[in-house]
């Protein structure tokens, strides 16, 4: 696909088409835009739907009306005054979460998010276009450029947000996300034993809040350096750990069960041989497919025991009943070096998780409920269901096809994504089965 | 023993040198009618006049007396009498330029206004700081704004980069006998000059300042309105006593004054007016510098929820085509755009948009300012508007960018911008139409003096003003 892309650099003489077809292109929409303004029924019909919370629904129907999902259905005419989407022969499925994101749709990299937002960003573009509707944005790293690759820096701020492109009203889904540790890599062990003497002052804390609300005192003040562990131990959102070897699996397994937390394991890179526990413990976790088939940092039992390749590794936390969603090999969006191992193309990336024994299902789980579970927005996202939100994609194949393209991208019943209109996608001509 | 000769010849001629240089402007003013005497009316007859952007070029007369267009008449039109005539033939003279947004009467003030950054940090309130303030005499600067054909300028504070930037005053190119900075200017503060970036201090800042400002002037308003309801409550209810009781009209007479205390109070506290609140109730001018499209989109994001809007001046980068049809539609309160004149470029692609081009086809009005805020810069703003012109925008247009909008955005449009009667005799002559890559400014005249001369015989730039 990378060889295709570059073989169709637009040709000079097309620039000065596509510009003056640009100032032209709004007129037929006129319609379109005036139905979407009116809260109209939409329907997608005749495709393949791939609802994800169910089974494959051929011929299938989905509509939606102001935002929200109403009916998913076979062989379902859609409602008179609809606007209709004719789908046949294309398939339908609910956009992609990624799970984490960097420095994608925010301007500033510091302070609030919410407030840093960029509807106009490029990458936000190009994400969207690859299926991405919804993703956890955390600010870029400030060196090292895109290498996303790193570990995740601690106590950032992140927040969910939906990739309305053009749009900052419905952009911010929620802030923050996830609770992130700011570990240095050095001295591991003295780390966790630091974060276990915190969390016993946190709780210690929340109980003599508990007592002052009891009695309608004042709560005692909150120490800054406290609040973090605070808000884990108040668990309204998941915190994310990245631990190196099973050791530290272990130590965050056992914390979360001592504290009472929701955990996440973000490429915890042995912890398939500890799949098992991971399931009963509930506890979810984010793999990448792809990545260095060898890791220097590990030791002991694993010489012995020999390595998975990454690309079995998802289908290995799948088996054992993990909860996965899938990483990219790297968590941005990159403009420069090898093509294909980012944000961009995270449906090849679950794709490659199928080749390590995954099935389809389960695939398309791991980039669209499973992060939506993870991120705890289940509730409006990650699948096609009656009242959800309705961000779905239309794709000239199957969404785990390396040759299919999103061709229509819905968020909350909205197009914001069109690859008739795409500045870059529209020149890379379909090339499906014949 | 060689080098020391050399060097007393060096110095001898650098001797003369310093002779000439010291008996030139002398010359000039003894042979040029640089300075007209009180009351005195001259009259410049020129090949071609273009008296606002859009006119045609036509041969015409000014007449100036003090300073001031006394009338342009037509090329052959008799001269009054007693005016002393100023042959400029074969000139195309035109209004003196006018740049709506400078920062250069500052010290490292480079960079172009439209892409000056916005410190996300630390906005500060710089609502009482105004440009006149930041002006320093002593800098030769001032006297060589004069070369560069504009004739107006709105300068703004020093530190420009915060929330609120400070407001800006309108000068003129000194003339060299000023001994105050206030003598330059011609309208102390012509607006108020806010800018936006996306981020957190600024969103605080902002609710902290504008949204403050517009709150206390709804609760002014409902207490005013709470006090005159009291007040014609009262008055009514002295109404109905009176009428009761008596026919006598004079009764009612007293409810006023019980309305009038509380009236009266407020008199009492204004000092000096708050720009903010100014702003809010229309009387203050705002210029709104947001350059990035993220910024513009917050920046609406949190406009829309003041309880009250004013109309401002947009100032901004060069912007894709979805943006500007964002910004258009913005029309009510965007009352005119101020860009460089360079183009911007549509994302994902390598293809060049006019941005100014799309403005105007829509009809807004669009001021342009020099991409370096330097005299260079402004030396070459009609190389700049070349280019814009030859991707679009029309030439009356750029002419009109410079001069007629800048004056009509700083609230100054019936002083500069424009040659026509009771206005300032600022105005620039230049050999050939000026957006002609190889058009030469000749002179410029700031109220009727000359502050500029470029011999075409000898090829020398009066290099100052001409004093």
């Amino acid at each position: 696909m990378t060889s295709r892309m570059r073989d169709h650099r637009i040709p000079a003489l097309l620039l000065s088409f596509v510009l003056s077809a640009f100032f032209c292109a709004s007129l037929g929409a006129e319609e379109t835009r005036e139905k979407e303004k009116k809260s109209v029924v939409q329907a997608v019909v005749g495709a393949t739907v791939l609802p994800v919370s169910g089974p494959m629904v051929r011929r299938g129907t989905v509509t939606w009306k102001d935002g929200k999902i109403l009916e998913v259905a076979a062989e379902l005419a859609a409602p008179e005054g609809a606007l209709v989407h004719d789908a046949k022969g294309l398939y339908v499925c609910p956009g992609f979460v990624a799970v984490v994101a960097m420095g994608v749709g925010i301007e500033t990299s510091s302070g609030n998010i919410g407030n840093g937002l960029n509807p106009w960003d490029r990458e936000l573009t190009i994400a969207l276009a690859n299926g991405i509707t919804t993703m956890q944005v955390l600010p870029a790293p400030f060196f090292g450029g895109f290498g996303q690759d790193g570990p995740l820096y601690g106590g950032s701020n992140s927040a969910v947000i939906k990739l309305t492109q053009g749009d900052l009203g419905g952009m911010l889904v929620k802030e923050p996300a996830m609770n992130y540790f700011s570990l240095p890599t050095r001295q591991r062990e003295l780390n966790y034993f630091l974060l276990r003497e915190r969390f016993k002052q946190a709780k210690a804390y929340l109980a003599k809040r508990a007592e002052a609300r009891a009695k309608k005192a004042t709560p005692p003040k909150l120490s800054s350096s406290l609040k973090l562990y605070v808000a884990v131990l108040e668990n309204t959102r998941p915190t994310i750990f990245s631990p190196v070897n099973n050791h530290e699996v272990k130590i965050v397994l056992s914390l979360s069960r001592e504290y009472g937390f929701d955990a996440v394991l973000n490429e915890p890179k042995d912890a398939w041989m500890m799949a098992a526990d991971l399931a009963a413990a509930n506890v979810p976790v984010l793999v990448k497919s792809r990545g260095p088939d060898f890791d220097f940092n590990t030791t002991g039992p694993l010489f012995e025991k020999g390595q998975m390749a990454p690309v079995r590794r998802p289908a290995a936390f799948v088996r054992a009943g993990c909860q996965v969603s899938i990483l990219p090999y790297r968590r941005g969006i990159s403009l420069s070096g090898l093509a294909g191992r980012d944000l961009a193309t995270l449906h090849v990336d679950a794709a490659f998780a199928v080749r390590g024994g995954m099935s389809n299902e389960d695939a398309l789980k791991a980039i669209t409920l499973n992060p939506a579970r993870t991120l705890r927005v289940d509730d409006r996202l990650g699948s096609l269901e009656k009242g959800k939100d309705a961000d779905l994609l239309i794709l000239s194949g199957h969404p785990l096809d390396y040759r299919s393209f999103v061709l229509k991208a819905f968020i909350n019943g909205k197009l914001y994504y069109d690859r008739e209109k795409s500045r870059i996608y529209r020149e890379i001509p379909l090339t499906g089965d014949k | 023993m060689r080098l020391k000769m050399y060097q007393d010849q060096d110095n001898r001629e650098r001797g003369r040198a310093r002779i000439v240089r010291l008996l030139l402007p002398a010359l000039l003013a003894f042979l040029s009618p640089a300075v007209a005497a009180d009351g005195e009316v001259v009259a410049y007859r020129a090949g071609k006049i273009i008296r606002s952007a859009g006119e045609a070029a036509a041969a015409g007369i000014l007449i100036v007396r003090d300073g001031k267009i006394e009338d342009v008449l037509a090329g052959g039109a008799k001269i009054p009498e007693g005016a002393k005539v100023v042959e400029l033939p074969g000139a195309v003279v035109l209004p003196g330029l006018v740049n709506p947004l400078s920062g250069i009467s500052q010290v490292n003030f480079t960079s172009g206004p439209g892409r000056a950054s916005q410190s996300n940090s630390s906005p500060s309130d710089g609502r009482k700081a105004v440009g006149l303030s930041s002006l320093n005499l002593k800098h030769e600067v001032y006297r060589r704004l004069g070369r560069t054909g504009y004739t107006t300028f709105a300068v703004v504070p020093n530190d420009t980069r915060g929330l609120i930037a400070g407001q800006a005053s309108v000068i003129r190119p000194a003339l060299g006998k000023e001994k105050e900075p206030g003598e330059l200017v011609l309208e102390k503060s012509a607006y108020l000059l806010l800018g936006f970036s996306s981020g957190k201090a600024w969103y605080d800042a902002g609710l902290r300042y504008l949204k403050k400002a517009a709150d206390d002037i709804l609760k002014e308003k409902a207490a005013k309105k709470k006090a005159e309801e009291d007040a014609r409550k009262k008055a009514e209810e002295a109404k109905k006593k009176a009428s009761q009781p008596s026919t006598g009209e004079k009764k009612p007479a007293p409810a006023p004054p019980a309305a009038k205390p509380a009236a009266a109070k407020p008199p009492a506290k204004p000092k000096v007016p708050d720009p903010l609140v100014q702003l809010f109730k229309g009387e203050k001018k705002a210029f709104v510098r947001v350059t990035s499209p993220a910024a513009l989109a917050h920046f609406f994001a949190f406009f829309d929820k003041l309880p009250i809007k004013f109309q401002f001046v947009l100032v901004t980068g060069p912007q894709p085509p979805e943006i500007v049809e964002m910004l258009i539609e913005r029309r009510k309160q965007i009352t005119a755009v101020i860009l460089e004149p360079r183009m911007g470029r549509i994302p994902e692609t390598s293809i060049y948009v006019n941005t100014a081009r799309l403005f105007l086809r829509s009809g807004m009005p669009v001021a342009f300012v020099p991409l370096r805020d330097t005299i260079d810069g402004h030396r070459e703003i009609f190389f700049q508007l070349a280019a814009m012109v030859k991707s679009g925008v029309l030439p009356h247009e750029a002419l009109a960018g410079v001069t007629s909008v800048p004056a009509d955005v700083v609230g100054l449009g019936a002083k500069v911008g424009s040659l026509k009667k009771g206005g300032l005799a600022n105005f620039a002559c230049y050999d050939r139409d000026p957006l002609s890559g190889t058009a030469r400014l000749l002179s410029v005249y700031v109220e009727g003096r000359k502050v500029f001369e470029d011999d075409p015989s000898t090829g020398k730039l009066s290099g100052e003003a001409i004093r």
